[in-house]
């Protein structure tokens, strides 16, 4: 059953169109993540959902209610925006209280409800605690347990975990997730960071300047981007992108940048500029010598793994590789061997090949 | 579930009650300024007049020209107020050096005051609001001692005296004001001054002050507009010599007569240009937030 | 030449002891990197080091000379500061020149100075506008380049990444990196990320509560991390309690479904916490020698590349980060190994 609905909602803010004609149908129980840079316009669909804004045009449906034209408190929603707004000078008691008694639930319905919530996030020995006193991810734990306690229809998240320390964001997340999977509320998380997009969400809606560029499971969308921002923008670090021309030699086809040329397994080609991307793990390096030479310009350390800058010809290309295999100033080899890449065109499908450089 | 009507209805409802206050806040100054163009007859007429019938220059020219005051007693029979054989163009001259002098002073005293309150925590907590506290109490419970004061100094009777005593009275105001646009410039961009080397008064000139400017100038009008309004101090610590605008508007009365609303409210009607001139000039920097985007989080 | 010395410094704000005990040294023109949780006393300690917050012990000492007792304002440092604090009422070139407006330049010097590091850091466009125009990465860029515009005094660098978007931040990191093997500035950079503490330290220190715990390289201090804080700072990693139960092996507690060979590799603990990064951990469809344990998937993170598994082994739980295409399932049944020897850490407590 579809538990929200946008139907082509739009909204300006004096001259700026910073959401364009958008439409996105959720299912109960889905956790859909709204993906997209700032000023995209994920935030204000956000305000938009809660009842903040008006659109311009469009409606939204949750289940089968309309919710245009009704007020924020009649939606039914759950919602835990960046700066939490935890009431600092009531308890963490009050605090869960807060919205059921807003909504008249009896006393001993909003106490059993409360016991239920700190339990779940395990913050039952800090409910008597006056809500100023706690920390930041206490804070954050405390304001989702208070925006799932009324059993909404849906949670909506604006960049919940923008704020926190990097440990704190990976264990926030894991939490999510888990509660996500136990509950199984739907919810609509916006966000800027794509790998939090990509761990949480059973779809990933990509947006740019008020519109969707893409949207699919996290798989389809990463591994399958329909054009170039979808392409540079997920996946850390970024994928390996250039574009080449595509050129014929003795029958077969290849792909050429000013001096790298490589063999395609492909036989049909959209167009004849192409821009191909290769994802960093995809690009092997090895230190056993072969035809094809690079030349390492940097080593960045990222803990689990090397990022290894380095320059083919004319192209700048990086690979992920175990620490510690190779220094800046080496020399090192690519191993010969079909490389997955993807093709990607303006307006047309992508397409995953083989490739190999021509030595 | 809305009814689109009753939106409508309640939208038409809610302006209607803001054009009955508006109306109700702006009828004093049309009476005002219809009564400064109404012929002596219709001043204090019953029924009242909205509207002037015979519209009339005169009491413009009285405010004015002294000759035309004199005239004016020697028509209607009795005397006016001695004070007024003096035009009003030496009252508007002293309630503008006056007013100008004491907003200028009491707003320069508030602005390092309140920088040093703020930045500094001078004089201790709580220090600006006791400084306002002084000011909560009626003024008139002090008239009698600032008397005396006054005359054991010979201020009695001059400008500086009562320049005095409108800064005095409007520096908690200042201070008050003026601390919490203060507030408002993140430390951190005084810090980074000093960081690079620059010393506090530097830091206070180049980069607190260019921030606070906007807030400034709105005080300096509302300490203006209270300066250029005030009575009683002016009364009661002038015996004649300085007359400032208010006094001039309350000495429009003859022995015969009664007050002279007509000309009152000329005099008022004219006092109000300044304040309003003031008002536009300072218009265009009134920029608040100006401090917005220079500090994150 | 070592720039920067600071030797068991003490500050006390408010009552409170926000650094104790605190020694390091910064070479010329190196990169250290100060990572450590919100609250470990980071911003503290660069504010203490520029000179605005007075030390109550120990000293610092600016290549040799001693300017503990120095005013603010005349050490030889720049901060930028984690709210950025751009001077909202001057346009991007008055931003910029500020530092250098005390030094009696000539305005043709002055303008040369500004160009320079404005086109270093790709600003140039922003020198005529004001702050409130610009974007988040645009603001960050200016603070940098009026921090950087001295460089002969030392970049203090207050988490100058952390108030972006994960995309900007990424490319300002690469700059950054690029910069600094440009310039060669002495820099210090305080930040809660190991991401990009690690990519772009010559050296790490890690902060705890007011403390440094730990110094090296950044592979130093990240396969070999003092303790589990610091192993848990530098980025994801599995810590489960351990118990030497004979002589030649360690069990997993607590119910002992795992038993290490490890033979030389024994700790000289009987018990404690063992700690396993998620890319030691090896995941197979089948049991093999390198994977010889059977676990079964519980979560399941797609991050791209990568994918971040929950395994249950016993009543334990493993995160592992697989690369390999598998096909994995919640509830699978799959064998792991671990393709190193884990971290043992001595820790009287629970985790």
């Amino acid at each position: 059953m579809c538990a929200l609905s946008i139907n082509g909602v739009s909204k300006s803010f004096g001259r700026q169109r910073v959401v364009d004609d958008f439409s996105l149908a959720i299912e109960s129980g889905q956790c859909v993540a709204l993906l997209g840079p700032s000023g995209c316009g994920k935030s204000t669909i956000l305000s938009l959902i809660a009842g903040f804004e008006t659109p311009d045009t469009g409606t939204i449906f949750l289940e089968d209610r309309l919710l245009n034209g009704l007020p924020p408190q009649e939606r039914n929603l759950g919602l835990l925006l960046q700066d939490l707004s935890v009431f600092t000078r009531m308890t963490v008691r009050q605090n869960l209280a807060f919205g059921l008694e807003a909504r008249g639930y009896r006393r001993l319905e909003i106490a059993r409800r409360v016991e239920a919530a700190a339990a779940r996030f395990g913050i039952v020995d800090l409910l008597e605690v006056g809500a100023a006193e706690l920390n930041f991810s206490e804070k954050q734990r405390i304001a989702l347990a208070r925006s799932l306690i009324t059993e909404p229809s849906v949670l909506l998240l604006d960049e919940p975990m923008s704020s926190l320390d990097a440990a704190d964001r990976i264990r926030m997340r894991s939490e999510l997730k888990l509660i996500h999977s136990e509950l199984r509320s739907t919810v609509l998380l916006v966000t800027h960071d794509q790998s939090e997009a990509l761990s949480l969400a059973d779809l990933v809606v990509v947006m740019r300047a008020g519109k969707i560029e893409q949207m699919g499971a996290p798989q389809a969308v990463f591994n399958q981007p329909g054009n170039t921002f979808v392409a540079e923008f997920l996946g850390e670090p970024p994928a390996n992108l250039f574009k080449a021309e595509l050129v014929y030699e003795g029958g077969r086809a290849e792909l050429k940048t000013a001096s790298v040329r490589f063999r395609t397994d492909r036989e049909s080609f959209a167009a004849s500029e192409l821009t191909v991307s290769i994802r960093a793990n995809d690009l092997k390096l090895s230190c056993e010598p072969g035809p094809v030479q690079v030349r390492v310009s940097d080593v960045e350390f990222l803990g689990a793994e090397d990022l290894v800058r380095f320059s083919l010809g004319d192209l700048a290309l990086a690979s992920l590789t175990p620490a510690g295999s190779f220094r800046a100033g080496e020399r090192a080899f690519i191993p010969l061997g079909p490389i997955l890449g993807l093709l990607l065109t303006s307006g047309r499908a992508t397409e995953s090949t083989c490739l190999e450089i021509v030595p | 579930m809305v009814n689109p009507h009753r939106t409508r209805l309640l939208a038409a409802f809610r302006r209607l009650i803001v054009l009955m206050a508006m109306g109700f806040a702006l009828l004093p100054v049309f009476w005002l300024v219809s009564t400064s163009f109404k012929s002596y007859e219709e001043w204090a007429s019953s029924p009242p007049h909205w509207l002037p019938q015979n519209p009339t220059l005169q009491n413009y020219r009285i405010v004015f020209a002294p000759e035309a005051a004199r005239q004016f007693a020697a028509h209607q029979s009795g005397s006016l107020d001695y004070k007024v054989s003096g035009s009003a163009w030496s009252a508007f001259g002293n309630s503008a050096l006056v007013a100008t002098a004491a907003t200028f002073l009491s707003v320069t005293f508030g602005t390092l005051a309140a920088y040093g309150i703020s930045r500094f925590r001078g004089g201790g907590r709580g220090f600006a609001f006791r400084l306002l506290t002084v000011r909560m109490f009626p003024p008139i419970a002090v008239v009698v001692p600032m008397v005396v004061l006054f005359s054991l100094l010979r201020l009695t009777d001059t400008h500086l005296g009562l320049i005095l005593a409108y800064t005095t009275f409007t520096l908690p105001f200042s201070v008050w004001m003026i601390r919490s646009f203060i507030e408002e410039v993140p430390i951190d961009l005084e810090l980074a001054g000093r960081v690079h080397g620059y010393g506090r008064w530097q830091v206070f000139t180049l980069i607190s002050l260019p921030l606070i400017r906007g807030g400034i100038l709105a005080t300096s009008l509302f300490v203006f507009i209270l300066n250029w309004s005030e009575f009683l101090f002016a009364l009661v610590l002038t015996s004649g010599h300085v007359v400032t605008v208010t006094l001039q508007v309350a000495n429009y009365v003859s022995a015969s007569s009664g007050k002279l609303y007509g000309v009152q409210a000329a005099m008022g009607t004219i006092s109000t240009i300044p304040v309003i001139l003031f008002g536009f000039l300072i218009q265009g920097h009134l920029a608040r937030g100006l401090t917005l985007g220079a500090v994150h989080g | 030449m070592t720039e920067l010395s600071v030797v068991d410094l003490r500050v006390v704000l408010a009552k409170k002891t926000i650094l104790s005990g605190l020694s390091f040294s910064v070479a010329t023109g190196e990169l250290f990197c100060l990572l450590g949780p919100t609250n470990s006393g980071k911003t503290t300690l660069l504010k203490t080091i520029a000179g605005i917050y007075p030390v109550q012990g120990g000293k610092m000492l600016f290549r040799g000379e001693d300017r503990t007792e120095t005013a603010v304002g005349r050490r030889p440092v720049s901060l930028l500061f984690q709210s950025i604090a751009l001077f909202p009422h001057l346009t991007g070139f008055d931003n910029l020149a500020f530092p250098l407006k005390r030094q009696n330049l000539t305005p043709g010097e002055l303008r040369r100075r500004v160009g320079q590091i404005a086109e270093l850091l790709r600003i140039t466009h922003l020198l005529t506008r004001f702050p409130r125009t610009f974007s988040g990465g645009e603001r960050q860029r200016v603070a940098l380049g009026r921090a950087m515009i001295q460089p002969a005094r030392l970049l203090l660098l207050d988490e100058p990444l952390s108030s972006l978007d994960a995309r900007i931040r990424l490319e300002l990191r690469n700059e950054f990196r690029r910069i600094h093997r440009q310039q060669e500035q002495t820099t210090i950079y305080v930040t809660h990320d190991p991401v990009e503490a690690l990519g772009l330290a010559d050296r790490v220190g890690i902060l705890q509560e007011g403390s440094l715990v730990q110094v090296g390289s950044a592979r130093g201090v990240y396969e070999n991390p003092a303790n589990e804080f610091i192993a848990q700072q530098l980025g994801l990693i599995n810590l489960v309690r351990f118990e030497i139960i004979d002589s030649t092996s360690a069990v997993w507690l607590p119910d002992a479904s795992v038993k290490l060979d490890n033979g030389n590799a024994v700790p000289p603990f009987s018990g404690g916490l063992l700690g396993v990064r998620p890319e030691w951990v090896s995941v197979s469809a089948a049991a093999k020698q390198e994977t010889p344990w059977p676990a079964t998937v519980e979560t399941i993170e797609f991050s791209g590349h990568y994918s971040l598994v929950s395994l249950g082994i016993g009543s334990a739980r493993l995160r592992a980060r697989v690369t390999e295409r598998l096909l994995l399932t919640k509830g699978k049944r799959v064998w792991i190994g671990l393709s190193r020897a884990p971290l043992y850490f001595e820790s009287p407590q629970k985790v």
